[in-house]
This record gives C-alpha cells, structure tokens and sequence, in this order.
C-alpha cells in the first residue's frame, strides 16, 4: 500500500511538477556501498545533505556493478525519463552521447564554471569526457593502477623486490625475468606459484598499457572510427606476443582466473606481482589485520616496456545526465554538489577510491598524516604522480562498448594459446563491421 | 448408452457452442496474460527486427528484412547456430536421461530414499549466475578443484573452459548439474501419479524390472516425458547465464551460443534491431523443434 | 544373481551422480565457513583441507546478513507465492480448457500459448519495459508478479497432466448436473496434486531465480528480489566477495528445500486418490 502511495505521489510530482514544490532527481548508481561508507566515516548523509541546501531531493536507485550497463541500457533505449543521473564508465561517454544517452553540460554552466572544473580536475579525465568541445559529463571518480608485491616469495628466490619509487620503476623484462626465477625456485620446494598475475586480467582497461607503451597507440584512429591499421599496428603485435609468452611459454601466470576473482589469488599467498588498482589496498589491509594474510607485502610502480614509455591505465565513473529527464536543472545542481571540493574530500577520504578532482586529493593527501606511512604513502610517492604524469585514458570512440568487448575476447583467446596476429586480424575486422553503423554521417 | 446419448445432445450446434463459451472462460484469464506480457512483446520484436539503426546518419529507418538477409550472411552467425545445435542434440537427451533413471531409481517412500533425493534437490535454488561462478572456480585449470583432485589421481591436468575444444562441453556440465535435478522433480511427480495396480498387475504376470520399466513405466510417464522434453529444450535453447558469466562466448567462438549472440548485439554491440532479428530466428528455431518434438512423442493424440 | 547386480549399477548410478552433485555443494558449503584468503589456498593442491572448514568463521554469513538479505529472502518467498496461487488457478484453467473442451480456433490458441513460453525475457526487456511503465506498474509489486503469472509453460504442463484423466469422470458429472466450475473445481483440481506440486516449483523457482527484471523494473531497495540482493552483496568494486558468494549460494539453496519438504507429502497423497479411482 504505501508503495502504491509512494508511486502515485511521484506520478502526481512528475505530472504538476511546475506547481510542486520539491523536486526528486533519481540517481542510478552502483555504489549503494560507498555512499553508507560515507555515512559511517562522515557523519553525515551525502543526499540529504544535497536536500538541506537546495531542497531538492535525490532518490538513489541502486544496481549491482556488473549490471548497472544493462540497466542503463534497457532504460535509455525505452526512453525512460528516469534515472535523471547515473553514473557512467568513462570510455562509454561518447558512445552514450552518440545514442543519445547523455546531455552535454556545456549549455548549463557558465564559461567560469567549466573553466574551473577543466583546471581542477586531472588532464586524461577530461581527456575522455571531452567531444568537439562539449563536456558531455561530469569526472568524478579516478583509478591508478600499482603493482602489489610478495615480499617473501622475493626473499625465497633471493631476488630484491623493486621500491616504492618512480624512479626505480621495473621494467616488463624485469618482472618476467624475476618472475620466471620465483617459479622455479618455489618448483623445487614443490608449491605452485605464479610470478605475475594482472587484476583486471584481459580487460582493455588494463592491458591497453601493453601497447600504447611500445607506442601502439589506444587501437582506435584519431578520429575515433576506425580499428585497421591501428588495433593491428606493430605496437599492437609486439604487445599481444609478449601476452601470449607470459601465459604460454614462460607460463608465469595462470590461465582461467576471472578478473574477479584475482585478488583472492594474491591473498592466497600463490602471486608474486600483482598488477591491480589501488583499491584493493583496504583489501589486503583487512586479511592483514585479521591475521588471514601470511605474507609480506609492498607496492611497487606500475612496469613498462624497457624499449618504451611508462604508461599507467586510469579513468573511472563519471556523472551524466539523461536528455530524457524532465529535471535537468536540478540533476545540473546535483552535479555541481556532487564536483564541490568539500564533498569530493569527504568522498575520497572515506570511501577508498580516488577521485577525479585533483585540487582535492591532493589537499587531503598532503594534510593527513595517514598518507606518511604504509600502505597508504604510496599515494604520494606514486598515485599522484602517475595520474598527473602517466596515466593514459582509453580510446574515445563511440563503438567503445563494442571494442572493450572484442579487445578482451582477443586478450582472452591469446592467453589461452591461439596466435597473437591471427586474433589480432579477425577481432580488427569484426570491430571495423560493427563500427560501419556510426560511420555513415561522418 | 445413455451417457453415449446425452454426449449426443450435448454436442448439438446450442451445446457446442455453450461449450466453447465455457472453455473460452477457463482460457482468458491466462491468455490475456499471455497476450499482454508475452505476445505484445514478440510483435514488437519482429517489427523492431525490419528497421536498421545507423547513428552517424542519425535515426531508425524502415528496411524490410535487410536485417535478416545480412544476419544470414554472417559467418559468426553461422557459428552459433552450429554451437547451439550441437550444444542443444548433447544436452537434452543427456539431461533427460539422467533425470528419467534417478526418477525411477529414487521414486519411493523409504526414509533413506526420501533423504537421498532431497541431497539431489540441492542445486535447485541456486541460480544457474551463482553455479557458474562456483563451476567456474571448481574447472579452473591451474588452481581448480577439479584439476588438483585429477592431479591427486596421477591424471595430466586440463584446460576445461580456457580450451576451445573443451569448453562447450564444460557448459554441458554447468548446465546439467543446474538442469538434472529440477528435470527429475517433475519426473518425479509424474512417476507418482501411475496408479500402482500397473505395477501389481505386471509383477503377477511376472515382468521382469526392465519389462516393467518399458512397458509399463514409460508408456504412462509419456504425457510427463513429453512436459520434460519440451521444456528442457526451450530452457536449454535460451541458456545464458554461464556463457555471460564465465566465457562470454569464448575462446575462439566455441561457446557463443544463440542466445549470447543475441544478448551481445543488444547490450554490447548496440545493435538492438540485429537483436531483434536473432530472437525471431531464434523463435522460430526453437518453435519448429518443439512442435517436431510434441508431433514424434504424441503421434497418435490430436490436439 | 540378477537383483545383486541390478542393485550394485543401482547404487553405482547414485553415487556417480551424488559426487557430481554433492561435492561442489559440499566444497561451496565448507568453504563459506572460511575465512575468503584461504578458500582459493585450500582448494589446490587437493588435500583433506580442502573440505575441512579451518580456520572457521561465521565472517561470510554476518556480512550476507547485516546487508539486509534477511528481508530479501521474505520478500522474495512472498512474491514466490503470490505468483504460485494466482498462477496455479489461471494456469490450470486454461490447462482444463486445452484438455477437455473442443472449440474453434484451438489449435490455433494453443501454439500461441506454446510460442509466448519460448521468449527470452533478455531479448523482450525492452518491450515489456514500455508495457509495465504503460500500465503504470514500474516500481510495484505488480511490476514482479502481474508478467510472471501467466505462464505457457504452466499450462502446458496441466494440459498434458488433465490429458490422462478419463473423460467418463467429467460426463458423469455432467449427468449429475454440475456446473463446469464445480467440475473443474471439486474434480480435475483435486486429482492433480502431482502437477500442482510441479507447477508451483516451476512458478516459484522462476521468482526465486529471476534477476534482470526485478533489477529492471523495481528501483526500491526494499523491494529487492534475492538473487538481485546476492549481486549487490557479492559484487564489490571490480571483485567479486567469494566467501559472501558462496554462503548466499548455500542459503538460497537451502529455503527452496524448506519449502518443496512439506510438498513432498502430497507426492503420496496424489499418486493415493488417484490411485484409487484410475
């Protein structure tokens, strides 16, 4: 019953919304867990907060992670005028734009107002929220990729385990080589263990690194519609045949374990280097305190090609909002809250990732004395630098859900054995036919 | 007589159609359930499956059955049919068999049977997503369960769903540890409902087990069996979840079934009218084999 | 000499198939009492540990709890069981319908049913999206139940079991002077406890196992149907919580048995009456 009520009352808002006076944004979002995160640490609720201070009021509709795109999806292609916000992966924002998904925010904030956010925020996250000079949504979180280390498996095989320094950054042909060493010593002592095991294994988020560091570029053209002779170019090749040694001749690292499941793996004790996003610091930090973990850990800098650039992945979710709705001046001014520096602290300090807005972060970290001792230093010593110096976004293109999804069947087929170049060719020209649809207006 | 007679009566033009009235009634309810939630839906997805998408040009716009003709010339289409047959000729008679022999096997009051076929019960609430991520932890191939209890027994470990000549069939698994046991609930029930003076009858004239079985058992399960068959084949046709969440149709094509195609096109290839067209193939694939299946199994009873 | 070996393949079958079954369960069940680092350390190399719950904890199953899955699993028993009731009665009418009466168009009908049982419900969101909105049921409990009510399945499964009920017991109730319903009612629907047992667990499990549409169509958190719950509850940033996943996997395994225990007597009663008037 007092559903029914609770849904008639929105059917009368949305109907008279003109002589109501409160508003409700719905908000689809993934981070049902976050936002209590933030209570708990904060002391006060984000939403009502926003509420106190404008009288809006914001609905939050939650989805699991793996399915919020579906959602999204399903919704957006019923020209539903509801989530009003969501949270959108960050290469996806052209795609959506494209389709029609997204409302560029340019037409809602004051030139100051997007002069201040472009300054604030770090380069490659407005880097991909950007299209022919429209922000077609807001940056909001931010990722940066480390590399964890087991210091005891270092110790068995006699290896010095690389520093929490960017200047003493290893190189890929250092890591197989140590990694090659920690398996066969641990062989002898008859315990399986894998030298290198990436977190988000085979997904472009991650392995896009392999490439563009020896100057193969995101896979895309410039222009963001073509893949032949840019997903197939000689960086490319030499990227996905040293993929496809790591898992089938050297073999240093398992084959079949999801992305979801990796961190499991490292905890185990079986993982020597493990390449994975800050945020599983909290995660190894809690087995560690429970006594659960069994083994020295570190963090080292992302690796690179010894004959190429230092590359770091990065970007995360960011705020849209849906050309659908029929609230957008109030799903802007939830943006604008949702991007205010105090918020945005508040944010970053509690809920365990990092946040697109630099100014911020960088407040945060340089104030909190949390940040001078391990785990957490390894936010200054490297996080910082690699979003501002290394990271690089993803393609931007507007076949993007397309691509991430072929370009990790193709880093998927090469780790379970098939040929490095042959993939390389038949995923190119599958994704060249799908992106025909999006080429005609050109 | 007399009844053969007021079965006459009844059947003159006012009855017959008093009748269909009657049997109309019992029908609407559900049918205008139907109508709304299932036939609504599959009209707006052979209409949807005649426009074509084009973003750089802007909008929809009305193509005929270009759609279908270009869907036909996909070799990767091609593909998943052949996947899905395979798939779909291994796993129902698999599953059903399986399903038809613990049925009879555990069909009995005994406590120890009672207790057996409630342990079997087990995978039914499980939801075939969660299955899949167990399965898939239990056939990883350097660290899963299966593999260290093989190397336990001296056997060379496998690759399972990270090999493309495997893999298919480790879905095979997945599928019926998820499918077996909620097949035999309904053979089960079936099994119930045979009136035991068969059985008697037949162990005076002195049957043996097997005679009992096949004459008796299977001839009676029939309308059950045929339940099963159809059913299995539609859920077995639309299977989606193992594929979505372990292989994502991999490697190298060898697990993308029909379905996962279909699923792809319209949430990852932005596709939705090339999704459409795949679901009223696949509708009508499927159709075609379910009525060839009710046609071999009831011969002899007309609708 | 015959029975023993009819006896050992019996038994033989049996324990093939509980392997299959069991040890996953056994392995999912062991290790949701451990703490989540030592689920994929005791799982190779394959020892005794790997089904000995050590080092113990209760971790997984406090985490599922204090996120609210509790009330998830009352809400999806109640939409399980409203959709059963409203479901066993249409769906066994038309059943009735299809197996006792000749009327124009039937056969015409009944593929209809058939075909509407084919959809997958991933390819027909959309569409059922806009039809849910239409009827203004998005965010309901009728956005749950209404779609899943009717099910071509369902009466198919009825059709086929009032099939194999004589017909002599129908006209001698017309002789009688009953009323169609009363037939339907106080006849066929007694004498088809075996198809409502089976019914009900295909309604009831479709519910308990759905997922993409409660996430679809229903935004309240307190409306979350329980494999949504598990989602939200097991999938944490870009990892999934093993150790929560697995307790969810034993707890939504367990209620469905719950329930199907007490419905297993009526098996006995069904295949009883029936017994004594086939």
């Amino acid at each position: 019953m007092k559903k029914w009520f609770i849904f008639s009352m929105i059917l009368v808002v949305s109907v008279f919304a003109f002589s109501s006076e409160k508003i409700t944004v719905f908000f689809g979002s993934w981070m049902e867990g976050n936002f209590e995160t933030f209570k708990e640490v904060n002391g006060y609720d984000l939403l009502e907060r926003f509420t106190e201070e404008t009288g809006i009021q914001v609905e939050p509709i939650f989805y699991p992670f793996r399915e919020l795109i579906q959602a999204i999806e399903t919704r957006m292609q019923a020209k539903s005028v509801s989530p009003d916000v969501f949270e959108v992966d960050s290469p996806l924002s052209l795609s959506y734009y494209i389709r029609g998904y997204t409302e560029p925010l340019n037409e809602y904030l004051t030139e100051e107002e997007l002069n201040s956010l472009k300054e604030k925020m770090f380069p490659a996250t407005i880097k991909i929220a950007e299209w022919n000079g429209k922000l077609l949504n807001l940056p909001f979180e931010n990722s940066s990729q480390v590399m964890y280390i087991n210091k005891d498996l270092f110790e068995k095989a006699g290896i010095e385990p690389p520093k929490m320094d960017v200047n003493g950054r290893w190189t890929w042909e250092q890591v197989v080589e140590a990694a090659i060493k920690i398996k066969e010593t641990m062989k002898k002592e008859g315990k399986e263990v894998w030298g290198l095991l990436f977190g988000q294994v085979s997904r472009p988020y991650q392995m896009l690194v392999l490439p563009q560091s020896l100057g193969g570029g995101s896979g895309v053209s410039p222009d963001g519609y073509h893949v032949e002779g840019y997903l197939n170019n000689e960086g490319w090749k030499k990227a996905m045949k040293w993929w496809y040694d790591v898992n089938n001749t050297y073999k240093i690292s398992p084959k079949g374990v999801a992305p979801e499941e990796t961190t499991y793996l490292f905890l185990s004790g079986k993982v020597a280097m493990f390449v994975q996003g800050t945020w599983d610091i909290p995660t190894i930090l809690q087995a560690e305190k429970q006594g659960e973990l069994g083994f020295e850990w570190g963090i080292a800098p992302h690796p690179y090609f010894k004959d190429g650039e230092p590359v770091t992945p990065t970007n995360s979710w960011h705020l849209a909002v849906n050309p659908n709705s029929k609230k957008i001046e109030a799903s802007i001014e939830f943006l604008k809250f949702m991007s205010r520096d105090d918020i945005i602290a508040d944010w970053f300090k509690s809920v365990g990732q990092l946040v697109a807005n630099r100014e911020a972060m960088a407040k945060v970290i340089e104030t909190d004395p949390k940040y001078n001792d391990f785990p957490w230093n390894s936010y200054k010593e490297i996080v910082l630098y690699e979003l501002q110096n290394t990271a690089m976004p993803r393609p931007k293109t507007p076949f993007y859900l397309e691509w991430e999804d072929l370009v990790y069947k193709c880093f998927e087929d090469v780790r379970n054995g098939a040929d490095p170049i042959q993939s390389l060719e038949h995923y190119m020209q599958i994704i060249e036919r799908l992106a025909k649809k999006y080429q005609g207006g050109k | 007589m007399l009844k053969k007679k007021n079965n006459n009566a009844l059947r003159g033009p006012q009855g017959l159609s008093r009748r269909s009235l009657v049997a109309y009634l019992f029908l609407i309810p559900s049918l205008i359930g139907l109508a709304i939630f299932r036939v609504l839906p599959i009209i707006y997805t052979f209409i949807g499956s005649l426009f074509n998408v084009d973003y750089g040009r802007g909008g929809t716009t009305f193509v005929g059955f270009e759609n279908y003709l270009d869907v036909l010339k996909d070799p990767i289409f091609w593909n998943s049919v052949k996947t899905t047959l395979i798939f779909n000729v291994v796993v129902n008679p698999l599953q059903i068999t399986i399903a038809l022999i613990l049925a009879v096997l555990l069909n009995g009051t005994a406590r120890t049977t009672r207790f057996v076929r409630t342990l079997f019960l087990l995978p039914l609430g499980v939801s075939v997503t969660i299955a899949s991520t167990i399965w898939n932890i239990l056939l990883n191939p350097n660290e899963g369960l299966v593999n260290s209890f093989l190397k336990f027994l001296g056997i060379p470990s496998q690759p399972f769903l990270t090999s493309p000549s495997q893999a298919l069939w480790c879905i095979v698994l997945i599928a019926s540890w998820c499918g077996i046991s909620y097949w035999m609930m309904f053979l089960l029930a079936g099994l119930q409902d045979i009136p035991s003076e068969y059985y008697e009858a037949a162990k005076i004239d002195g049957a043996t087990n097997w005679q009992t079985f096949w004459h008796v058992t299977l001839p009676l399960l029939k309308r059950t069996l045929t339940f099963v068959i159809v059913a299995d084949t539609i859920a077995n046709f639309l299977l989606f979840a193992p594929i979505y969440v372990i292989t994502r149709g991999g490697p190298q094509w060898s697990t993308n079934l029909l379905m996962y195609e279909t699923y792809s096109n319209a949430f990852v290839f932005s596709d939705y009218p090339r999704a459409l067209t795949l679901t009223s193939l696949l509708l009508v694939m499927v159709f075609a084999i379910v009525l060839l299946e009710i046609r071999a199994l009831q011969k002899e009873e007309s609708l | 000499m015959n029975k023993v070996f009819i006896r050992i393949i019996k038994y033989f079958v049996l324990v093939i198939f509980g392997v299959f079954v069991i040890v996953p369960f056994l392995w999912t069940l062991v290790s949701s009492f451990k703490p989540m680092n030592a689920i994929l350390k005791d799982i190779a190399p394959f020892s005794i540990k790997t089904f000995i719950p050590v080092p113990f904890t209760l971790d997984s199953y406090k985490e599922l709890f204090n996120g609210g899955f509790m009330q998830s699993i009352l809400f999806s028993i109640l939409v399980g069981i409203l959709t059963v009731v409203a479901g066993i009665l249409i769906n066994s009418t038309a059943g009735f319908a299809f197996a006792k009466f000749k009327f124009p168009g039937k056969k015409a009908v009944f593929l209809t049913v058939l075909i509407s049982s084919l959809v997958p419900f991933e390819a027909i969101a959309v569409p059922l999206f806009i039809i849910v909105r239409w009827m203004h049921l998005l965010n309901t409990m009728g956005a749950l139940v209404l779609p899943m009510i009717a099910n071509g399945l369902c009466v198919f499964l009825f059709y086929q079991f009032f099939k194999g009920i004589p017909t002599d017991l129908m006209e001698a109730a017309i002789i009688d002077g009953a009323s169609w319903w009363r037939i339907y009612w106080q006849i066929f629907l007694p004498l088809s406890k075996p198809a409502i047992v089976s019914a009900s667990l295909l309604l009831f499990l479709s519910q308990w196992q759905s997922f993409l549409w409660p996430l679809v169509s229903v935004q309240s958190s307190k409306m979350r149907m329980v494999q949504v719950a598990i989602a939200f509850l097991t999938i944490n940033e870009r990892t999934t919580l093993l150790h929560v996943l697995l307790a969810a996997a034993v707890m939504s395994s367990i209620i469905p048995l719950l329930l199907i225990f007490p419905l297993q007597r009526y098996y006995i009663k069904g295949f009883v009456t029936s017994g004594m008037k086939g």
